[in-house]
């Protein structure tokens, strides 16, 4: 056990500290609002990529470094401290990419990874349907089998930038209703082919981020499967589990956010409401206790002990951290109205925590899995 | 960076759990509380399978191991609730005198089992007292070792018939206080904090195990009551308190070890993560038991007190809490004095 840096993981950070000084673009806190936006986070991604630094952990054939886990630990604390961009390629690095590369065939891997990594193919999520949410097994948009490949019939909803995405990918059914999870297949599909109707959703705070996608005969080819036909449960599982693991929610996101959350702090507010002082505390402390859960899972992943259980009970902490960490965040700037510059980058940041606690399985869910995993009780009521 | 304890430490927690559960036969924890011979039965077991020995020097016949190790150690005592001072005799009191000097002979006696030493925590509490053999105690900036019989012990209530306490009122001539020095008394507060917190998590584990085999099988309304949402849930906070506390600790054991700055806070952190997870542990422990869980007869007592005792022992959460607030307080001034970035 040794939690210091080698002299090789800290030139690695200092240099991704060094290119993120001198590329990180100013603001971009908040998902694409336009086309510009949507332009200015692509070309992110190809600035990231031409670097080397957009999907570390990748073969280098695809684009990658083959870093370690720690590497990309230490390159997210860095991004997080230069309080870099929302990533609009992060849903298909994070939810997509690990999947391609376990049941991909060669050439979905050729076709897919370099282009995503590149933010040249920008993916959205097609799960949730308007009455299957977090009983996900029950969704009932079709894939029917029609020569040469499929045609898709269905709706879907809650689907993360999908209206600035190039392509989608989803789970659909190919068997009967009464198969639940045995009958889905999971899909790769163009946004823009014809019958394909995108509605945008406003958030609470009014910026369309997601959407509602309706698909009415859709043609997609056999090549569009990923996995296997009525294979899909098992596929798009390897999926939400590095959604709920730390491949999405890295340490460095939540100690640089506790950062700047210290930073509202005044020494006045401090003597005037302690408790204030006590909950930043609290704040800080959780992070660290989350960094350093990662880091022991870290090395549970190297010795294959790193469970599902262990991922749920990562996205349970993090996720209510979040929430908590941005809800005091407002807490203190309404106690000080004009004193930081930030309070809009807040306000975002804010906004974009709730949902945490909602998507890649609800808490509820979460705690669901880790009753039955870790606990070993029985299924849920 | 490595986050994955040494092979030594997890053979030396995987035996000593091992072992526990060849001499906790059932009937046997309850024993070792409630008879004195018993307790000594079980603490010579321990000593002579090497538990006493972990940071005791290797020239004294100890191991010479460090806190990483020791707490690995420290878990599995409190995981199976064994009674009495053993995280002190075995792991706080040798690793307090070897801060010392001239503390050989104690060394070698305590890795031989020879000699009981308890440590009086920060509000003079001891546990055991007439039973140890000695006691270490803080004089100002010093560090004290008295023997048993030059100690007035005065009893303080408690409910955990395990961990009999004591307040160290009076006191004749110490035996030795050579070689601490300043800081010393700190760092030796560290150490306590550090074997309680794991022994926290230990036994906050076995509260955790205990009852989701409870609820699996106690069945209400035609099915097991820990298929019930409203009863797992629970549960599941109490293992996120657990899981999240546990890698502190280790974290917390390692600065010690490698003697960093952030020592303090990270042992603060632990010890009150710890001894915060715990009483959820028996708190959610004891409401899912429903009465049984109330009664002398059924084990689940044993734990809920000793989660009361080791989280006030050694490190009261009050006191980590304050130390976690002068360290935040000094980093808010450092940064109101360097310039916003």
């Amino acid at each position: 056990m040794d939690l210091r840096l080698t002299p090789e993981q800290d030139a690695f950070l200092e240099s991704a500290r060094a290119w993120l000084a001198a590329h990180t673009p100013a603001g971009g806190h908040a998902p694409p609002g336009s086309a510009e936006d949507v332009a200015a986070s692509r070309a992110w991604d190809r600035a990231l990529f031409d670097a080397g630094w957009s999907v570390l952990t990748w073969p280098k054939r695809y684009g990658g470094r083959d870093a370690t886990p720690m590497e990309w630990i230490l390159f997210e604390q860095a991004y997080h401290e230069a309080h870099a961009p929302y990533r609009l390629s992060a849903n298909g690095i994070s939810l997509l990419a690990p999947t391609v590369l376990e049941f991909g065939t060669e050439a979905q891997k050729e076709e897919i990874l370099r282009p995503m990594a590149r933010g040249d193919v920008l993916w959205a999520q097609a799960w949730s349907e308007p009455e299957a949410g977090s009983d996900l097994a029950a969704l009932k948009s079709r894939a029917t089998p029609v020569p040469g490949g499929f045609r898709l019939d269905g709706r879907k909803t809650w689907s993360s930038h999908s209206a600035s995405a190039d392509m989608a990918f989803g789970l659909f059914r190919t068997g009967g209703q009464s198969g639940r999870h045995r009958a889905l297949t999971y899909i790769l599909l163009p946004l823009d082919a014809p019958g394909i109707a995108i509605e945008p959703i406003r958030r609470l705070d009014r910026l369309a981020s997601f959407s509602e996608i309706t698909f009415t005969n859709v043609f997609v080819p056999e090549s569009a499967v990923l996995g296997e036909v009525g294979r899909g449960w098992s596929v798009a599982m390897a999926t939400t589990g590095s959604e709920r693991g730390f491949s999405l929610r890295s340490p460095g996101r939540f100690t640089a956010a506790a950062d700047r959350l210290e930073r509202l702090l005044t020494p006045e507010i401090v003597d005037a409401f302690p408790d204030l002082a006590d909950r930043v505390l609290d704040v800080r402390l959780d992070a660290e206790a989350y960094r350093l859960h990662v880091l022991q899972s870290v090395s549970k992943i190297a010795l294959g002990t790193f469970g599902p259980g262990d991922a749920s009970l990562e996205k349970l902490h993090w996720s209510e951290l979040e929430v908590r960490l941005n809800v005091l965040a407002l807490e203190l700037l309404a106690l000080q109205p004009d004193a930081d510059a930030d309070t809009r980058i807040w306000l975002e940041s804010f906004v974009a925590a709730l949902p945490g606690t909602i998507w890649g399985g609800t808490s509820e869910i979460q705690r669901n899995i880790v009753a039955q995993r870790v606990l070993d009780l029985p299924r849920s009521y | 960076m490595d986050f994955a304890l040494d092979d030594d430490a997890v053979e030396l927690g995987v035996g000593l759990k091992e072992l526990l559960g060849d001499l906790l036969v059932p009937g046997g924890l309850r024993a070792a509380i409630e008879d004195r011979d018993a307790r000594l039965r079980l603490r010579t077991a321990l000593v002579e399978n090497g538990a006493s020995t972990v940071l005791v020097p290797d020239s004294l016949g100890g191991l010479g191991l460090g806190w990483a190790a020791a707490v690995a150690c420290a878990e599995e005592l409190g995981r199976a609730g064994v009674p009495g001072g053993v995280l002190d005799a075995f792991l706080i009191a040798p690793a307090v005198l070897g801060l010392g000097t001239g503390f050989e002979s104690e060394l070698a006696e305590i890795a031989a089992g020879k000699l009981h030493v308890v440590v009086a925590d920060e509000r003079g509490v001891v546990v055991d007292g007439p039973e140890a053999d000695g006691v270490l105690v803080v004089e100002g900036d010093e560090i004290a070792l008295y023997d048993a019989g030059q100690v007035e012990f005065a009893v303080v209530p408690t409910l955990d018939e395990g961990f009999p306490v004591f307040r160290v009122s009076q006191r004749g001539s110490a035996r030795r206080r050579s070689g601490f020095a300043v800081g010393d008394v700190a760092t030796a507060r560290r150490f306590g904090a550090l074997a309680t917190s794991a022994a926290l998590v230990g036994a906050g584990r076995h509260i955790l195990t205990m009852t989701s085999q409870y609820v699996a099988t106690r069945e209400q309304f035609g099915r097991p009551v820990g298929s019930f949402q409203g009863v797992q849930h629970p549960l599941v906070d109490v293992s996120l308190g657990l899981e999240f506390a546990a890698p502190v600790v280790r974290a917390a054991a390692w600065s010690v070890d490698v003697n960093l700055p952030e020592q303090v806070e990270r042992v603060a952190h632990a010890k009150s993560a710890a001894a915060t997870a715990a009483t959820r542990a028996w708190r959610t422990g004891l409401q899912s038991h429903g009465a049984i869980g109330y009664t002398y007869e059924y084990d689940l007592q044993i734990w809920l007190k000793r989660c009361l005792s080791l989280g006030a022992h050694h490190g009261h959460p009050a006191t980590q809490r304050a130390l976690l607030r002068d360290v935040a307080r000094a980093r808010l001034a450092g940064a109101a004095l360097a310039p916003r970035g």
